[in-house]
């Protein structure tokens, strides 16, 4: 899965590895990530727009462990620099950031959606 | 079915690792918040907790530090997030048993989660097996500071081979006490065998000690096996240590410290496990200070000391144990002696039981067997505990050793008394030599 999404792509066989083939439990993780995320996306650019710092770290972190669930890394590691740049408190450094991870979902959001 | 608590905000978390969980036959619980979790683990039985460290509000550590205020030995399993290393490792050091990475690969994730109950629930085991043993102990001892002092010294020492002096009156309970440490000690399957020194012969006591071969002495005529031997991995009791002669005193340090014996006859030695505690009712240091015992030997023996107190020194165990061997005597005598009165406590409170705890034991027996009704009251103890020598009337009542010295004393005073005090002529009188007379006036303390 992590090559499929890394090539924007998902297809039915693909299954991130902790899930040990169970296709159900990721059909289900994922109903739940398509559910979830998007709002929080929502969530974390109006946290950047209106310079809520601990909103942004919070959000960015549960993004990233979303993402790593699916097993789709390049979002993850996305949110892993936004919530960086959160921690050091350099909001203008986490809203460049935000384009790359606004980005890397939608990669993700395509690709799960043509499961 | 061990119960899980999963604490996490995340909703995609939460439930991927409940299903995992359930499909591995745990049963789970779902927080998404701290608060809501400390909550849950002070109302349900939680086995173990996968803790979030990032979360609104509460976070993990603080989350950790309140779960462990409550109840201190959940364990906690930190499921981290990508990055967060060196946080969990900061809540391994408050507390969590481990930490995985999330997404956990569940196979790991399974085997952490039950290794931690596993450990959990051996960590309740001793809890309640030491809350056993504090009762246990409360019901052999009595619950008294001066008996608690003593139970927790036999709790520290009982685990390991220290050799231990126990040192108190006759009939405060060495014996006993000496058994419940050998039942408490990893030499509990294995034999307790007691030695009273004082009544074995002297040109027995080294054949007895360490045995013999056929033919080692005139009637020797079979090999044997001595105390060190038989009580091999066990534990050696020696009773009245301090009567012990100095030739025995020295072959007995010999043993002790080569951990090898030579049966009598034998110039094989024979290594022996044994461990050793002693009783005396004599103050062993001062017996070392007059030259009576030897000092390397006292040291050897005495590498713990447990001083039994005497009974007028906790009179508060007196109502406990005067129920336990209220029921013990009523078994003894078929009878239905349901309680001592309170004038009659107060009457046993009130003496100052020379003999301690054996005393009121046989008292008790004494009681019951002559008592009428169920209650036992002041009356039928009074004569009891004024008569000076009740072991004299009825001896059967008391350990033969107590009541052969209380008919021995008896016949000293009336016979110095006949004598008007002259001690050569008292001991012609009682058919005694003049020195055994003199040591036993010494010993028994007769003016």
């Amino acid at each position: 899965m992590d090559k499929d999404l890394r090539e924007n792509s998902l297809d039915e066989a693909a299954c991130p590895e902790w899930l040990e083939g169970d296709k159900k439990l990721l059909k289900g993780i994922t109903a739940i990530f398509m559910k979830n995320v998007p709002g929080q996306m929502e969530r974390l650019r109006e946290a950047l727009r209106s310079n809520d710092t601990p909103l942004v770290e919070i959000l960015s972190h549960s993004l990233k462990g979303s993402a790593s669930m699916i097993g789709a890394h390049p979002l993850r590691d996305a949110a892993l620099r936004v919530e960086r740049a959160a921690i050091e408190g350099d909001l203008e450094k986490a809203r460049s950031l935000y384009v790359d991870m606004d980005s890397e979902l939608k990669n993700v959001l395509a690709s799960l959606s043509k499961i | 079915m061990a119960n899980v608590l999963i604490v996490d905000d995340e909703e995609i978390i939460r439930f991927a690792l409940s299903a995992k969980l359930r499909e591995n036959g745990f049963s789970v619980i779902e927080a998404c918040n701290g608060r809501d979790a400390v909550d849950i683990c002070m109302k349900e039985d939680i086995d173990a907790v996968l803790l979030d460290l990032k979360m609104p509000e509460m976070d993990g550590i603080e989350t950790l530090q309140q779960l462990k205020g409550h109840n201190n030995d959940v364990p906690v399993i930190i499921v981290t997030a990508y990055g967060d290393i060196p946080t969990a490792v900061q809540a391994i050091k408050l507390g969590a048993y481990d930490f995985v990475e999330k997404p956990p690969q569940v196979s790991k994730l399974i085997v952490t989660l039950n290794r931690a109950i596993e450990k959990f629930e051996l960590e309740k085991k001793i809890r309640n097996l030491d809350s056993t043993l504090e009762s246990s102990f409360e019901w052999l001892m009595g619950r008294s500071s001066a008996m608690k002092k003593v139970t927790a010294q036999v709790k520290q020492v009982s685990g390991s081979d220290f050799s231990i002096i126990l040192q108190g009156e006759t009939g405060t309970g060495k014996s006993f006490l000496a058994n419940i440490i050998h039942n408490l000690s990893k030499r509990a399957g294995k034999e307790f065998l007691k030695v009273d020194i004082s009544v074995i012969p002297e040109s027995l006591v080294e054949s007895e000690l360490f045995g013999h071969e056929k033919g080692a002495f005139t009637g020797a005529d079979r090999k044997k096996k001595g105390y060190f031997e038989a009580a091999r991995e066990g534990t050696l009791f020696i009773d009245e240590l301090e009567n012990m002669t100095p030739y025995v005193q020295t072959k007995f340090l010999s043993a002790v410290e080569d951990r090898k014996i030579f049966p009598l006859g034998s110039t094989r030695p024979v290594d022996i496990n044994v461990r050793i505690i002693a009783s005396t009712n004599k103050d062993m240091k001062q017996c070392v200070r007059k030259k009576e015992f030897r000092e390397d030997l006292f040291y050897r023996l005495g590498e713990f000391i447990i001083t039994m107190p005497p009974l007028r020194e906790h009179v508060e165990d007196i109502p406990f144990l005067v129920r336990k061997f209220l029921i013990d005597a009523a078994t003894e005598a078929r009878k239905q002696i349901k309680q001592f009165d309170d004038s009659a406590m107060a009457c046993l409170s009130g003496y100052k039981w020379p003999g301690n705890i054996r005393e009121l034991k046989n008292m008790i027996r004494r009681a019951v067997l002559l008592s009428e009704d169920g209650v036992i009251k002041q009356k039928d103890i009074r004569f009891l505990l004024n008569e000076s020598d009740n072991r004299i009337e009825n001896p059967s009542l008391f350990p033969l050793r107590e009541a052969v010295v209380a008919v021995e004393k008896k016949a000293i005073k009336e016979a110095l008394h006949l004598c008007s005090g002259n001690k050569s002529k008292a001991a012609v009188m009682l058919q005694i030599d003049y020195k055994t007379l003199l040591r036993k006036i010494t010993d028994y303390n007769i003016n």
